[in-house]
């Protein structure tokens, strides 16, 4: 659905292969641009089937996921993390709706060039600068 | 985006009444909403008939959203269609079906047509329903969408984009009331009660909850709310399920995430003589229960297919409208004086 991110200068490239070589087997890592692991306990939301970004559904239960039983909550496996990291504050704030524009870059990348806050948040582009990086379609209305 | 969800400090809430249910809520009257599930046929008899059922009763009436991830008749047009009958439906809206332009045209759609309550969940998974292979969609979680209903509120798009025909008219502020779910029965519990401080911090309103068979667990997850605060702002309706037998349990205990279903409630309508009477009886206890807690403001009755139970519950639990106190609102919102 989102090939067309996958047309990317080689410098891009190659920090996109780095930061999926350190995040894809740590963290199960999607690739969504606009990485929440330092506010989310260590523990990627995106792996949520519903892929939620601001805490469990009303079917988390014994720690499990009402989707894939067999599979833990990962909004549960944040809570336990974040306590045991004592991040709990961090898990009161609101984090934004996914920018789709970002899926499938690095977050490494975005963060360098301003496109995603500290914190992990998307920044809306400037409208007059050149469109940077991979696909900036939608960004005008 | 910095504030933080349990900040006591929430700003009072500054807009006009926006419909009979906030009126009732506002002049803290206990609440009383039903639940109609559209039907899969394209006719909306069934519907009305359900619906002469709980107008007189029920404050305002829930239309479900492709409940459990299975296709029926859009919840807007059963919404418009109760607004045409004289109702006041709650128009439920889920991030599984639409994406964030999906979510704010039906939402201005619906209020155009009169709808002035709408409640925001994230949704069951697709999986759940008659067509697991389709696309879930979850653009957006249920507290985005909160967040960005709230802004419409106040004039302004997600993306920034002005409510107004062209730029010298004024902004338009489409007022209504903005609810939100929350589970009890969710571990960890703690973080169920977070989200509800986040859904505040978002902007909603109202909170209906998953049904209730485990009472003393809403007794804890509202101790926790009162505790923090949460209810002041938020009014907390209770979900409530007459059943009609045991079977219906054992299935939700089983198979349907996010609900607790006790051994004993399912033993006792096991044992029932007249397992229907059971039903209501065991629905009455629990209203009465619930409604000693403190921090509830009212309850939610999902009764599936079992609209005809509602007025029986109501009334013998003394919930009927003057029992409440709030025939004066209804008949008011009849002559068109809702706020």
């Amino acid at each position: 659905m989102f090939f067309n991110v996958k047309a990317k200068p080689w410098y891009i490239r190659l920090v996109d292969i780095g930061e999926q070589f350190a995040k894809v087997p740590m963290f199960d890592c999607s690739m969504c641009g606009q990485c929440v692991l330092r506010s989310t306990g260590l523990t990627c939301p995106m792996r949520c089937p519903k892929q939620m970004r601001n805490g469990p559904c009303g079917g988390s239960m014994n720690g499990k996921c009402e989707v894939f039983p067999e599979r833990p909550c990962i909004w549960n496996l944040i809570w336990e993390r974040s306590a045991m990291l004592g991040w709990e504050e961090k898990l009161e704030n609101i984090n934004p709706p996914v920018d789709w524009r970002l899926w499938g870059t690095p977050s490494w990348w975005n963060l360098l060039t301003g496109r995603i806050d500290g914190k992990g948040h998307a920044v809306e582009p400037k409208k007059e600068s050149e469109p940077s990086q991979t696909n900036s379609g939608g960004t005008t209305t | 985006m910095d504030n933080k969800a349990s900040d006591t400090q929430v700003s009072p809430v500054s807009r006009p009444c926006a419909s009979t249910l906030e009126r009732v809520l506002r002049d803290r009257k206990f609440a009383v909403t039903a639940e109609i599930v559209p039907p899969r046929v394209p006719n909306l008899s069934v519907v009305g008939k359900k619906f002469e059922l709980l107008r007189e009763v029920a404050d305002a009436i829930n239309i479900t959203d492709n409940a459990s991830a299975s296709v029926k008749i859009c919840s807007l047009a059963v919404c418009a269609y109760l607004v045409q009958q004289g109702g006041e439906p709650v128009f439920q809206v889920t991030a599984r079906d639409r994406n964030r332009l999906a979510l704010q045209s039906d939402l201005i759609g619906a209020y155009a047509l009169g709808v002035r309550n709408v409640f925001a969940v994230t949704g069951d998974y697709i999986n759940m329903g008659d067509h697991p292979a389709g696309k879930p969609v979850y653009d957006m979680d249920s507290v985005h969408i909160i967040q960005m209903f709230d802004k419409i509120r106040k004039g302004y798009m997600d993306s920034g984009v002005e409510l107004r025909s062209t730029p010298k008219t004024p902004l338009v502020q489409p007022n209504f009331f903005l609810g939100a779910a929350a589970n009890p029965f969710g571990d960890p519990m703690p973080f169920h009660v977070l989200k509800v401080a986040k859904k505040r911090l978002a902007g909603a309103d109202f909170v209906q909850t998953q049904c209730t068979f485990d009472v003393p667990r809403v007794r804890d997850f509202m101790a926790m709310v009162v505790d923090k605060g949460y209810h002041e702002r938020l009014h907390f309706m209770i979900g409530i399920m007459p059943v009609k037998s045991a079977r219906p349990l054992e299935f939700m205990a089983t198979e349907v995430p996010g609900m607790r279903v006790p051994a004993e409630t399912i033993a006792r309508m096991k044992g029932a003589q007249n397992p229907e009477e059971e039903g209501i009886q065991m629905a009455v206890e629990t209203i009465q229960q619930v409604r000693e807690i403190p921090g509830v403001s009212g309850i939610h009755l999902m009764t599936v297919s079992w609209e005809a139970v509602v007025p029986e519950v109501l009334k013998r639990a003394g919930l009927m409208p003057e029992q409440r106190g709030v025939s004066e609102i209804h008949s008011a919102a009849k002559s068109g004086n809702a706020s």
